[in-house]
């Protein structure tokens, strides 16, 4: 672990306006919080790939009080591995953290019914599937997903089994989305290989055992459900070319990328070619040859894991950015058209600090308010011996947080609070989310590693002076979080922040569902102009900040 | 005062340490002549490590330092490249090869995400090789590394002009037309760089996607069907290949693309690798017959030949291997 060099904590003392007493830092609230959660990925000798993978995390408010739960995916052992003969018994749950309304949690895993899932878990998303207003959850898994349905009093019953959302196949991300305009949520449910413990393979890495690489594992096809509103999914795959292509997925994002009123896909892909596929009409149509988003700048396929899209470039277009493996940089593709985006990753100033990590969980948000997104990534490698005598890698790896700035044609990213506590600690990351916990009106992060404990990160990065707002947004229809819908907040001088209501973010992971926007100091927001997921356009006047707004599509 | 009796006393009381001593100095030898054969049979990464050990013993073994300079660059241990490379041009500091050092310097840092390292050496390059082809190259990839595309397309244009055939130059240049909207000139460069090396991913990757952006869609199809057959056969990252594997994929990519040196040489690579030693020397000449003076492929014709016990030959591919162990040009020059 490197300790913090003067240079970079001479840097945040400057940032943080010393002199005031205004501390700006990140800081570990795992403590205080009440959680509690360690994830295990059943590792006990043998190598078996899915270890290396999990899990996701999802902050949402499952019990409708206006505050962030948080439900935790757990892994156990894996299906079909040595260990899982010998501890039969031993399958511990995912676990729902409820919260307080003060960032503080209580841990109601028993009473939550089939959230007390004990599938080998990878990720999760949310929405609304049955137009209740309540959050429900998908679960992927190595092994039959799970659809909880939300009972209320945050009680949980999973309805998939039986149906074609049991899907046995080793699935990684998911989200929901009303890809068909019908009003109700469809889903889309990523892939990664084609795995059982009998297909397990064993690699040296090193001239030590290890895991495999993925290109060893053949690779699937995603799939894409239709809902009907009541909680009941058809597999629509081959009405759209999703069917055609197969690929190694992890991260996704559900964006009306092309500005075209629907939501369309983008899909990162392990060691193959990322796809992108356009909304027409409700079938996803493959857009990825065209793209310029389906390899690097160099023209190599990464090794794809995180996904996150937000308007990085203040041009309109909702951009991407992707973690990759050590050794390859992030990368950020700039949408120019909404057909074409251009790695731009060289332009934004995030290559040569994110080479030496192994990405996974990434989240885009604007944690210092002032009207431009920041980039977290967290970090950990695979490769159980990475840290191996003569490697240049690590297993846990610290995480990383890039501060936006935009000048210019191309946004720019400069690491940002590096090596300070919070993000010092190296962990095996995966899956993060963001949102607000306590109320306060600033970002905070949620990170699971794998075979890490979960921690809280709690931020005070923002500017003073600066304002915020969050919106929830009710639409028509029974998908009532208004999973897909667009928000852009109208500033005094003009400005238009933009956030897009997204299911499945990140790696494997669930971001507050409720835009979050930050006012730079001196700024005030006039007025937000919503496109809702059925493609009607509204617009409402903002009346006081820093509080969160509730905005109803059925009061137009 | 206790630290004269403890095993370590010169470490321990902060006294400086005497340097290597004779026995250090012979396992460094040792270390060292024993890569050389490790590296002969083709173990570049067994080699450079050993080297590592051996400078670890003796930090002034010279001839170390210059085998892991050109070694490391092939395994991708950059670091191990620039910090021999600096010893060398401490050693030798008016040597005509020092340019070959510095260049390496930069290329080694530049793919390790060093800006400053190689900037500063890429400052020194210059001064030594002004208004030289390799130069702007370097100077290219520098700003495309610090995404500053309108400098890296004028030292791109320079580089070009200096050294026409070549892909780094026309491969920025065309990135730099790309992002300034010039469609048909970075489709040229694209093209110019595939020229030289049939097997650039990122060359064929840009100009499929623009093909099919300016409507010729089963041009663009042809050059994303080798682009994934490319990709397929040589993922980033690390990577477990099978040998057998490896012979089917790059039998394939030669038969798309029969210009392609590095695929020949990768299929030779494989073909010894699984043991047929004979068709991997057929495969090797196919590729020679491309490129006789390929380093890599003449080092890996000499690991060949001597498998199939023929010294000689694999002594005069060896030669024309850029071997490792060289001498500065000012002593070759004096020997002369």
């Amino acid at each position: 672990m490197t300790p913090p060099r003067p240079s970079l904590l001479a840097l945040a003392a400057l940032l943080a306006g010393c002199g005031g007493g205004d501390v700006r830092e990140l800081v570990d609230r795992t403590d205080a919080s009440g959680i509690r959660f360690e994830h295990e990925n059943g590792f006990a000798g043998p190598y078996y790939f899915p270890e290396t993978v999990p899990a996701g995390v999802a902050l949402a408010d499952l019990d409708s009080d206006g505050d962030l739960d948080v439900y935790a995916v757990q892994s156990g052992i894996v299906p079909g591995s040595l260990a899982a003969a010998d501890k039969a018994d031993h399958r511990p749950p995912n676990r729902l953290f409820a919260n307080r309304g003060d960032g503080s949690f209580d841990d109601v895993t028993e009473e939550s019914g089939d959230a007390a899932h004990t599938g080998y878990g990878m990720g999760t998303c949310a929405g609304d599937v049955n137009g209740d207003g309540l959050l429900d959850l998908f679960l992927t898994n190595v092994g039959p997903d799970a659809l909880l349905l939300n009972r209320g009093q945050l009680a949980f019953e999973d309805v998939a089994a039986g149906t074609v959302l049991a899907d046995p196949r080793w699935t990684t991300g998911s989200g929901f989305a009303d890809l068909d305009q019908d009003g109700h949520l469809d889903l889309v449910v990523i892939s990664y290989v084609d795995w059982s413990a009998d297909t397990e393979q064993e690699c040296m890495a090193g001239g030590v055992m290890d895991y495999c690489h993925v290109s060893l594992y053949t690779p699937l096809a995603d799939r894409v459900y239709r809902g009907d509103g009541t909680g009941a999914f058809v597999d629509v795959t081959a009405q759209s070319d999703v069917a055609q292509r197969t690929g190694r997925g992890f991260g996704l994002a559900l964006v009306d990328f092309d500005k075209d009123g629907d939501v369309d896909l983008y899909v990162a892909n392990d060691s193959v070619e990322n796809h992108y596929y356009r909304n027409e009409g409700g079938r996803l149509i493959d857009g990825t040859d065209l793209s310029g988003a389906a390899y690097d700048a160099d023209g190599m396929a990464q090794a794809g894991m995180g996904v996150s899209a937000g308007d990085l470039d203040d041009n309109g277009l909702p951009d991407l950015f992707v973690s990759n493996f050590a050794g390859e940089s992030n990368t950020v593709y700039i949408n120019r058209t909404g057909k074409a985006f251009r790695d731009a990753s060289r332009q934004t100033g995030i290559t040569v600090a994110s080479r030496p990590a192994l990405g996974f969980g990434t989240a885009l948000a604007d944690l210092d308010r002032d009207g431009v997104l920041d980039l977290l990534v967290t970090n950990g490698h695979v490769m159980r011996n990475a840290g191996r005598e003569g490697s240049p890698w690590r297993h846990a790896q610290p995480d990383q947080l890039f501060r936006g700035t935009l000048a210019g044609e191309y946004p720019r990213y400069e690491p940002w609070l590096e090596g300070t506590d919070a993000l010092a600690v190296p962990r095996v990351g995966r899956g993060l989310a963001t949102g607000d916990l306590d109320g306060d009106g600033e970002l905070d992060l949620v990170l699971l590693g794998c075979e890490e404990e979960l921690s809280v990160i709690g931020s005070r990065l923002a500017l003073p002076g600066s304002q915020w707002l969050r919106v929830r947004l009710v639409a028509d229809g029974s998908n009532t979080w208004a999973v897909g819908a667009f928000a852009g907040l109208v500033l005094d001088d003009g400005t238009i922040l933009r956030r897009w209501v997204q299911s499945g973010t990140g790696f494997l992971s669930q971001d507050d569902l409720c835009p979050m926007f930050g006012i730079p100091p001196g700024r005030t927001a006039s007025r937000i102009r919503v496109r809702w997921p059925d493609g009607a356009t509204s617009q409402h006047d903002v009346e006081g900040l820093d509080r969160t707004i509730e905005i109803r599509q059925a009061s137009e | 005062m206790r630290c004269l009796l403890l095993v370590l006393p010169v470490l321990a009381c902060g006294v400086e340490s005497v340097g290597p001593t004779a026995r250090d100095r012979a396992r460094a030898e040792a270390l060292t002549e024993e890569a050389v054969t490790v590296a002969e049979n083709g173990a570049n990464l067994d080699a450079v490590s050993m080297l590592s050990d051996a400078l670890d013993s003796d930090p002034e073994n010279e001839r170390a330092h210059r085998m892991r300079a050109v070694l490391g660059e092939r395994v991708s241990h950059f670091s191990e490249v620039i910090e021999s490379s600096e010893w060398l041009l401490a050693r030798y500091p008016g040597d005509a090869g020092n340019v070959d050092l510095l260049s390496s310097i930069v290329r080694s840092a530049l793919n390790d995400g060093l800006v400053d390292v190689a900037e500063s050496a890429l400052t020194r390059l210059e001064r030594m090789e002004p208004n030289s082809g390799r130069t702007a190259t370097l100077w290219a990839r520098l700003h495309l590394e610090n995404g500053d595309m309108a400098r890296a397309k004028r030292s791109a244009r320079s580089a070009v002009k200096l050294v026409p055939i070549q892909t780094v130059g026309h491969h920025i240049l065309g990135l730099a037309l790309e992002d300034e909207g010039d469609m048909e000139e970075a489709i040229l460069s694209f093209r110019r760089v595939l020229k030289v090396d049939p097997g650039h991913l990122g060359a064929r990757d840009h100009l499929a996607t623009l093909l099919l952006r300016t409507d010729r869609k089963k041009e663009a199809g042809k050059h994303r069907g080798i682009h994934t057959a490319l990709t397929r056969a040589m993922p980033g990252g690390f990577r477990q290949f099978r040998a057998t594997d490896r012979v089917t994929t790059f039998t394939e990519l030669v038969e798309l693309l029969p210009d392609w040196t590095t695929g020949h040489m990768e299929l030779a690579r494989a073909l010894s690798q699984a043991g047929r030693l004979d068709d991997a020397r057929a495969r090797a000449e196919v590729g020679l017959a491309l490129d006789r003076r390929n380093p890599e492929l003449n080092e890996l014709m000499a690991t060949i030949l001597r498998g199939l016990g023929d010294d000689a030959g694999a002594r005069k591919h060896a030669a024309r291997s850029r071997l490792p162990g060289e001498k500065p040009r000012r002593d070759r020059k004096a020997e002369q």
